[in-house]
């Protein structure tokens, strides 16, 4: 029987966004990210910029993008939901080669999710044609750097899907 | 009032090299008069967008000053970027709203109750650092030159008055005229 004792803790996050030059991360502050708040706002790399509503996160990342910088938006599932119109017209049709980090609300390995949130969030992506990776794990992390080199190849958006508990 | 054109070109003329993201019916104005479109970021498309992309634009540009021509409509629909803008507090952001008085924008219909909400009390308890609001031509063009040593984030209300017919929006492709200004901030221009 296979076990899945590890945990995703937020340093190698960190530490996948400095490999990748990443210079802000542009998130709604809550709940299911809040375990990177203290990392992210001790690394000087790194710029926090938050956001009231989840679809300024796009709109945000496209004008640092566009001024010559490297962000990664980082919101939850149901965030994407309501961003929809802006990954559309701000980063699929601008060509903006994204990262987007997501919460997995609701994500299980163990069967069916009551959670509709995790039910549809997969299925938007493909449809808006968004490739997307799986992390839970420090072993996956580095998809983050996969995720990152496929967006510059395809100057497009890309997501991964955090679906874990964290470590701290 | 200010007639929208007269309005774009004053701040036009005080422009210099700042960064320009503008929408909706301000773009169609600012498309008219500006000469440096390699600097000019449109939204034909997310119009409710601009004070976030020019929010962005701003951190990744701090040496140089971005202007939001932004609209009343559109901003009524993302009046959360008020707050996003203040949390933030860029020095170097002036956000400016086309307050069109004859509501062409919206295609002659004026939003039921509009007039009842004041943006500029909005900024200011949202945390932008000055408002200001013009209602005549000679005071804008004189105002700017304040207007554009301030530190920001200022948010600029204008009462404008639009033509009947509306000028067109560019024929540029927002996907062009992105990688076009990208491309010249990147090669340092």
């Amino acid at each position: 029987m296979t076990t899945y004792d590890s945990v995703l803790h937020p340093p190698a996050i960190i530490a996948e966004l400095k490999k990748n030059n990443i210079t802000h991360v542009v998130w709604l502050p809550d709940s299911e990210t809040n375990f990177m708040y203290q990392l992210l706002n001790d690394e000087d790399s790194l710029d926090l910029v938050p956001v009231c509503r989840e679809g300024e996160t796009m709109a945000i990342a496209a004008g640092l993008w566009v001024g010559g910088k490297k962000p990664v938006v980082l919101i939850q599932n149901t965030g994407i939901f309501e961003s929809g119109d802006s990954i559309r017209g701000l980063g699929l049709d601008i060509n903006q080669p994204l990262v987007m980090l997501i919460g997995y609300r609701g994500w299980t390995r163990r069967g069916p999710t009551p959670d509709s949130a995790a039910r549809f969030i997969e299925p938007i992506l493909h449809t808006w044609g968004i490739n997307c990776y799986l992390i839970e794990t420090d072993d996956d992390a580095d998809r983050i750097s996969i995720a990152c080199e496929e967006a510059e190849r395809t100057q497009k958006p890309v997501g991964v899907l955090v679906g874990t508990e964290f470590g701290v | 009032m200010i007639p929208s054109k007269e309005a774009a070109r004053a701040i036009s003329f005080h422009r210099q090299d700042a960064l320009v993201v503008s929408t909706s019916a301000a773009l169609r104005d600012w498309n008219q008069v500006s000469e440096r479109r390699e600097l000019d970021i449109d939204l034909t498309d997310c119009m409710d967008r601009a004070p976030a992309v020019g929010l962005g634009l701003s951190l990744a540009q701090p040496e140089r000053k971005v202007l939001v021509l932004d609209c009343d409509a559109t901003l009524r629909t993302d009046l959360g970027s008020l707050a996003t803008i203040g949390e933030s507090r860029p020095e170097n952001l002036v956000h400016f709203v086309f307050d069109d008085a004859t509501h062409l924008s919206t295609d002659g219909i004026p939003v039921e109750g509009l007039d009842n909400v004041n943006f500029a009390s909005m900024a200011e308890g949202a945390g932008y650092s000055r408002t200001y609001r013009f209602e005549n031509p000679e005071e804008l063009f004189i105002g700017l030159e304040e207007v554009m040593k301030e530190p920001g984030p200022v948010f600029v209300v204008v009462k404008v008055l639009r033509d009947e017919e509306m000028a067109p929006f560019p024929e540029r492709q927002m996907a062009e005229g992105w990688a076009e200004v990208r491309e010249t901030l990147l090669a340092g221009g």
